[in-house]
């Protein structure tokens, strides 16, 4: 009894898909049946027999050797919202025997692990592409295989069990150009300075009007910063025109700041995220769950 | 050579489906005609040398149709084409075209990977034999090798374990499926080139004296013999082919007048058998003395032989039904006088010699046996080369010169004297089989058993049979005793060698029977019998279940076997061993046991098992201290252990 119902468990974990093999067996099998009915033709009973048999044998081989392998999640982070990200898995084939021809995948990429030994593991490194940001579980892992014989695809879905989070998706102004746009995002704007060439992508608010009506030309204003600080100051609500566009662009602009080792603080209506008060993960994983 | 010697990367795809082919063509080598044998042979050379450019593809282009064209040039008719060898054998050209064209792009597509199987079917249609069956088995087992080799990327050895996982899980439904599966058709293919047909010279309805009559013994099988019992007591082994009645001197024949029928009395002990009979080129089908069925398309005449309505050009399988113990019976006065024919003034002698010997007033079975006692007085003696007779005197020359001879010498002379004192006689030729080429129900009848032997008519009893060969004396050394009929003095002249030869022959026959019998021969009607036999008997029946039930045990106790743990770690894999012998012990270690507590709790319970510390600390020390692993010391101890215990 207890041999039965492993066998029905693994009949039932494990699912199939014919290829075009299968069809061709199938037509092999009919071409020798008519072969041999007509005849009697003993030799052709008995290789259609067998062909018939095969293809059951190696249903089972083929269960058997996906049977009891277990997959867990290595390592699974910065998961970005619309971006391929990869997270690296392990897979353990707990049995005293071998495991072969099994092909991984989730529903993006794939992997194929031509042997894989007994009591060993293997470790994976697939993608996937979240399509919003917020708690997130990783795909679950199909591990198929066309062993032993290919007229069937055995495969069976491995539930990762694995939540991670995925960050809004870095999009919108690049730093560089937001910031020689709005200087005043770097500190307090003070006394009027002088007059400098204009460059074009610079606000509009710092033309020097009545230079250009004296000479035509395009002159800005520039003025004595205050409080000239390293920390860049993100408001919230000027970032965009929704709250998924300006999560995105903020995420793009924490994650340009870091890579340049610039500070910042964004704004919130309610509160204030500074990079110097709280992780990057953090103010990420804020963003994120922002209004979930 | 290893079997791991056979590196994977060595042997590509393109390798494998190479090999494939190969195996696939090779019967058809035996059938393509000359032209298309050549073409492919020469784009054999081509592809083993990887030379493809366009102008050798448009070469081998142009030459497939001249190749087909010129081996069916005979065959330009629609006539010919609906003969199915004929247009079997199109399609194959055909398809070798389309394969070697293939093959030269060096492309490998589904087409191409199909083609073996094709081929393979194709050859069904030309071949039907037991070598045909093992090819195909063998051919579909190294086809599932070669997938499974390019699949699995292993070892040879591995590869070969899965494909026999494989096929021991098949074996059982194989074996169910070719029972039970209904069967409508009654004959089998009647297309193709026939099994094991071997033509054969020996029993031609003459039987000569003269030189004609030196004869090799032949180990050639005229008949395989299967009785539904046990093979039937060797003086009864008697297979009836031809009656003599003319001595034309050199030889005996039938003569050509017509007989009165024989009145068939039987007196118990009936057989029944079945006959593969192998093509003779004559009308007779041999059965056991004497016959009481007749067979399909065949006649049984007035002297109880039975003749195929044409002379037998296949071999013919047929059942037949004997009394071993029998009489029979004619009017007297229907004895023809041809049975009683003798020219007693050519042997003189013997004529002379009988006047004495037997009693002419005497009952005709005296007579008979005071015949025999005359035979055995004259000291004969057995032999396969005879020295010459002379045949103006055959019987003279025999008896009291020669005094050596074989079966058709002794019942040459037996029935001349037969008729000399008034006995009607005449010969019998045939088979006479021994019990030695036999195993369990199964007989070998050869060339070699081919024998001679008289039936006298005795008021009362009817047509008799004797036996006069067993009035030999002895057999002379280097001869055989193969058609003494087993009454000879028994000097086996055969040396262990060729006695185990001998056996070993039998059993290969025998195999070859069951094969011929049980698997090509396996008809609707046979499945009935069996079908029969296990609705009607209930021993039968269980012990069909018993060996279906013993070959699903032994298949998946080899599946079990195949399927054994392949450990990686050699430490692991030599203390999985130490964990089988402490299981025997009684001790099986929980889930989530360390190997430390679980040898130390071991070794704490008895003093005999104190040697398991050391083997913990060995093993521990190997595996996650700084010695060096050593599965071979650690595999010393856990031996040294076992035998402690």
């Amino acid at each position: 009894m207890k041999y039965l119902a492993t066998f029905i468990r693994i009949v039932r974990s494990i699912h199939t898909r014919p290829t075009k093999y299968f069809f061709m067996v199938v037509l092999g099998i009919v071409g020798l049946f008519f072969l041999a009915y007509m005849h009697n033709y003993n030799i052709v009973y008995l290789i259609m027999f067998f062909v018939f048999a095969l293809a059951g044998a190696s249903s089972i081989i083929g269960r058997l050797n996906l049977y009891e392998l277990e997959a867990s999640v290595l390592t699974a982070q910065n998961f970005f919202a619309n971006t391929a990200s990869s997270y690296t898995l392990s897979l353990y084939n707990p049995t005293p025997r071998e495991r072969y021809a099994l092909e991984c995948s989730n529903a993006e990429s794939s992997l194929t692990v031509d042997l894989l030994k007994a009591q060993q593991s293997r470790r994976l490194i697939l993608s996937c592409t979240p399509s919003r940001r917020g708690p997130f579980y990783l795909p679950s892992l199909q591990i198929g295989s066309y062993f032993p014989l290919p007229h069937e695809l055995l495969y069976r879905r491995l539930d990762l069990a694995c939540e991670t989070l995925v960050y809004p998706e870095p999009k919108g102004e690049p730093l560089e150009s937001f910031t020689a746009k709005n200087r005043s995002f770097f500190g307090e704007h003070d006394d009027f300075e002088g007059i400098r060439s204009y460059n074009e992508g610079e606000s509009l608010a710092l033309i020097h009007w009545p230079s250009y009506a004296k000479s035509g030309e395009l002159m800005a204003k520039e003025f004595v910063l205050l409080e000239e600080s390293e920390t860049l100051h993100f408001y919230f609500q000027a970032c965009g025109k929704d709250d998924e566009q300006r999560l995105s662009q903020l995420c793009l602009w924490a994650l340009e700041c870091r890579a340049k080792g610039i500070g910042y603080s964004i704004h919130f209506p309610s509160q204030v995220l500074s990079s110097r008060q709280r992780s990057h993960h953090e103010i990420l994983s804020f963003l994120a769950r922002y209004a979930l | 050579m290893r079997f791991s010697a056979f590196s994977h990367a060595t042997l590509s795809k393109a390798f494998l489906l190479d090999a494939a082919l190969l195996l696939a063509l090779l019967p058809h080598l035996f059938t393509l005609k000359l032209p298309m044998l050549a073409y492919l042979l020469l784009a054999l050379l081509f592809i083993i040398k990887k030379k493809s450019s366009k102008t050798v593809l448009l070469a081998f282009g142009l030459l497939g149709p001249l190749a087909i064209a010129a081996s069916f040039f005979a065959d330009y008719n629609f006539t010919s084409f609906s003969r199915l060898l004929v247009f079997v054998s199109v399609i194959l050209s055909l398809l070798i075209y389309a394969l070697v064209l293939q093959r030269l792009t060096r492309s490998i597509n589904f087409y191409l990977l199909i083609s073996p199987a094709l081929l393979m079917v194709l050859s069904f249609f030309f071949f039907n034999s037991i070598g045909m069956l093992f090819y195909a088995l063998f051919t579909l087992f190294c086809f599932t090798f070669l997938l499974l080799y390019a699949r699995m990327k292993s070892s040879f050895a591995k590869v070969l374990r899965i494909n026999a996982l494989l096929y021991l899980f098949s074996l059982p439904i194989v074996v169910l499926l070719f029972l039970s599966f209904p069967r409508i058709s009654y004959k089998n293919a009647s297309f193709g080139f026939k099994a094991e047909i071997s033509k054969r010279t020996g029993h031609d309805g003459t039987m000569y004296l003269d030189s004609n009559a030196l004869l090799v013994p032949s180990p050639k099988l005229v008949m395989e013999v299967s009785f539904d019992t046990e093979v039937p007591p060797d003086n009864t082994l008697y297979f009836r082919g031809s009656t003599l009645y003319v001595d034309k001197g050199t030889q005996w024949e039938r003569g050509e007048l017509q007989r009165a029928r024989s009145e068939l009395v039987q007196s118990g002990k009936i057989v029944n058998y079945s006959v593969k009979l192998y093509p003779h080129h004559k009308r007779w089908l041999y059965m056991l003395d004497v016959p009481l069925v007749r067979v399909d398309k065949s006649r049984i005449d007035q002297d109880f032989i039975t003749l195929f309505d044409k002379p037998l050009e296949e071999t013919a399988y047929y059942q037949g039904r004997s009394a071993l113990e029998f009489g029979l019976f004619q009017e007297p006065s229907t004895l023809h006088k041809d049975a009683l024919l003798v020219d007693t003034t050519r042997d003189q002698r013997s004529y002379e010699a009988l006047q004495d010997a037997v009693d002419p007033q005497a009952r005709d079975e005296v007579k008979a046996a005071q015949l025999m006692q005359f035979f055995s007085s004259l000291n004969l003696s057995y032999s396969l080369k005879p020295k010459e007779i002379d045949l103006a005197h055959p019987v003279d020359s025999f008896l009291f010169d020669s005094k050596i001879g074989y079966c058709v010498h002794f019942a040459a002379a037996f029935a001349n004297t037969a008729r000399m004192v008034g006995l009607p006689s005449r010969i019998v030729t045939g088979y006479k089989a021994d019990r030695s080429n036999s195993i369990n129900t199964y007989l070998l009848v050869k060339e070699s058993d081919a024998h001679a032997w008289v039936e006298i008519y005795l008021s009362g009893k009817g047509w008799t049979r004797f036996e006069p060969t067993a009035t030999a004396k002895q057999i002379l050394s280097a001869d055989s005793a193969a058609d003494s009929g087993g009454y000879s003095p028994a000097v086996s002249t055969d040396s262990t060698l060729q006695k185990l030869f001998k056996q070993a022959n039998i059993y290969y026959m025998y195999s070859r029977y069951i094969i011929n019998a049980w698997v090509l021969n396996y008809t609707r009607s046979k499945q009935m019998a069996l079908l029969d036999e296990l609705l009607s008997n209930t021993l039968f029946l269980l012990k069909f279940i018993a060996a279906i039930a013993g070959l699903v045990f032994v298949s998946v106790l080899l599946f079990v076997m195949l399927q054994r743990k392949e450990y990686s770690d050699p430490l692991v894999r030599e203390m999985q061993v130490l964990m089988r012998i402490l299981k025997k012990e009684g001790f099986v270690r929980t889930s989530g046991e360390t190997m430390s507590n679980f040898l130390q709790k071991i070794a704490a319970s008895q003093s005999r098992y104190s040697g398991l510390l050391a083997i913990s600390s060995l093993y521990h020390q190997q595996r996650y201290g700084k010695a060096e692993p050593e599965s071979k010391k650690l595999r010393s101890a856990i031996l040294a252990f076992k035998k402690s215990l």
